[in-house]
């Protein structure tokens, strides 16, 4: 309602494109904006960490053990001499590697889920949904907990877990919106030119779902993200001597007295490219459901 | 629908999901590759030993076999032994489950006292201190690792100040106030997450609710701004906040996981982990089955408590 408004007021000669529209009223959300100059900065400093970090992530030295921030150490060294600062940067690498690879999974899968079950509808939709419903029965660190017992902890395994463990949000998503979008003229027509199904769906159907599905990408990464810190502070993820975030934190909590930029600079580490994608991914809901009033 | 039809609906679902539920459970011992008796045993595994734990679990026997025994143990509360505690796993959880469950119980209504207000006055006042800081708040308690929140509290005001425990478990039956001294750290580490979530919703479902016709038209009749947003739009928009705080109150049991390992707090969370740990697989399936159990419960009644509240919800769902 208020976007028709803005339009009508803004006498414009050229007509804006989708995107240019939606870049409009994304960049008003200056919260959002500033999530995704820190991502940015942050994709930035991971491709490029093996220019940036002074030394090996592994490389232990043995005349700088427990070391305060200084010129060498911008972060300071832990208790094998590792610099922390070159670990932080290997260890966004491969906290992204996990949580990227576990999300674009369950996003995949859960996609192409979703959008059969809404389309087919019947025994197909019945039984897909109540195997979501089952999953969604367990917290996901609960299921990722489990999954983990069964497989071991690995990286990949880590990826893979998170992977099954979102996949019920997305075909949720995908699925609600695939039952309106299955009722369209413009699918049923393509039903009658005779457009095979698998076509219909990937090309017609996914097109248009995406939308919400990226704000539900958005929001899973920041939960990965998270979740993947968690099980390697817990000792069930990434496992030593791979640089992980959350190992980090773990190792440095009990002697926090004495070190405390061993705990400090990764639990902040963590949380920077969380608060990226949460408020890149409240500036894309608001932008995409712009039901509140503005002022 | 009526609210008996769409409750019986509600129930007799709860028991096809719990039934799948059981069946992943189950096959959480099955995915290992290999033999799960090895892998329990680790470096000690004797072909005696393999054997003796494998005739155990019963794992010579065809798998649906197995599924069916298994099932009706856990019906009639026998889910086993647990090797790293030899005893009943029923028993170790029913001891574990008290002690989450206090820690949930106390930190649910900090969570409430500090998001529901909070929520409220951002709302009222869109775009001003109160709403930046507490969406600044909101954001950061939604995005600092609960591990990370917890270490930085223990530090500051157990290991720095000295004002509280570091960390252990006093039973509130042994001494009140002790118990309720080591909980402080725990429960607000745990509460921050949940107030965080909760005020962001509460806030959201306010501001929907002005744009909505009824509000405006209010607003045109020249009722005041507070009338309306006290009066009117808080009793609807409290209802998506009730769902958010149903799954808030779900979810605690399993942000207990990492509290109570850090505040070393013998809760169900710690159970879980130690078990993944030791690879004591019947402890896993148990305490896995019963989280899903709580969690879904807890689901349950919120989803009833919202569609009694709110009838059009029925209409959606059927």
């Amino acid at each position: 309602m208020s976007t028709e408004t803005d339009t009508q007021t803004d006498i414009e000669i050229d007509e804006p494109g989708p995107f240019h529209e939606f870049y409009e009223a994304f960049s008003e959300n200056r919260i959002a904006v500033f999530g995704l100059g820190l991502l940015a900065f942050l994709i930035i400093i991971t491709l490029l960490a093996d220019f940036i970090a002074p030394y090996s992530a592994t490389a232990q030295n043995y005349d700088a053990v427990l070391e305060g921030p200084s010129m060498d150490h911008p972060m300071g060294t832990d208790e094998l001499g590792r610099d922390i600062f070159s670990r932080v940067l290997f260890g966004y690498r491969i906290i992204f590697s996990i949580t990227v690879g576990g999300v674009m999974m369950a996003f995949t899968m859960g996609t192409l889920l979703g959008l059969a079950a809404g389309y087919y509808g019947g025994w197909l939709d019945e039984f897909l949904m109540r195997g979501v419903d089952v999953l969604m029965s367990f917290p996901s660190l609960i299921l990722a907990l489990a999954l983990i017992a069964a497989i071991g902890p690995s990286r990949w395994g880590i990826a893979l877990v998170l992977g099954i463990a979102y996949t019920p949000i997305f075909a949720r998503v995908a699925r609600s919106e695939s039952v309106s979008l299955s009722n369209e003229a413009f699918i049923r027509s393509l039903e009658v030119r005779g457009v095979s199904t698998p076509r219909i769906l990937i090309a017609h159907m996914f097109p248009n779902v995406l939308g919400p599905l990226i704000v539900t990408v958005t929001l899973q990464l920041a939960f990965g993200i998270l979740t993947t810190a968690t099980l390697s502070f817990l000792g069930v993820g990434v496992q030593p001597p791979s640089p992980s975030l959350g190992l980090m934190l773990a190792d440095g909590k009990d002697i926090i007295g004495r070190a405390w930029w061993m705990s400090l600079f990764p639990g902040v580490a963590i949380m920077l490219p969380v608060i990226a994608f949460n408020t890149i991914g409240d500036g894309l809901r608001d932008t995409f459901d712009p039901k509140q009033v503005r002022n | 629908m009526q609210w008996y039809e769409y409750f019986l609906k509600r129930v007799l679902l709860f028991i096809p999901i719990m039934w799948g539920v059981s069946i992943f459970v189950f096959l959480i011992v099955h995915l290992v590759p290999g033999s799960p008796a090895v892998t329990m045993l680790g470096a000690q595994a004797t072909p005696e030993l393999v054997e003796e734990i494998e005739r155990e679990l019963g794992l010579h026997r065809p798998m649906p076999v197995q599924y069916v025994e298994w099932l009706a143990g856990v019906l009639q509360g026998d889910l086993g032994t647990s090797y790293s505690n030899r005893r009943p796993v029923a028993s170790v959880l029913a001891e574990r489950f008290w002690v989450s469950l206090q820690l949930v119980l106390m930190t649910f209504p900090v969570a409430f006292v500090f998001a529901i207000p909070l929520g409220i006055a951002a709302a009222m006042k869109k775009h001003s201190k109160v709403d930046y800081a507490s969406m600044g708040i909101g954001v950061i308690g939604v995005s600092i690792p609960t591990f990370f929140s917890a270490v930085l509290l223990m530090t500051v005001f157990a290991v720095w100040l000295g004002w509280l425990p570091v960390s252990g478990y006093v039973s509130p039956r042994e001494d009140l106030l002790e118990s309720i001294r080591h909980m402080i750290l725990p429960v607000t580490s745990m509460a921050l997450v949940a107030i965080a979530v909760m005020m962001r919703m509460m806030r959201s479902s306010m501001l929907d609710t002005v744009g909505e016709e009824y509000i405006r038209f209010l607003k045109a009749k020249g009722m005041s701004r507070r009338t309306i947003m006290l009066g009117h739009a808080l009793k609807n928009s409290f209802i998506p906040v009730i769902t958010i705080m149903g799954l808030q109150f779900g979810y605690m049991l399993s942000g207990a996981v990492v509290i109570e390992e850090i505040f070393a707090i013998p809760g169900l969370g710690r159970t879980i982990l130690q078990a993944v740990l030791q690879r004591d697989y019947p402890l896993v399936q148990g305490s896995v089955l019963l989280i899903a159990l709580w969690f879904a419960v807890v689901n349950l009644v919120t989803d009833l408590a919202v569609a009694y509240l709110d009838p059009r919800i029925m209409e959606g769902d059927s």
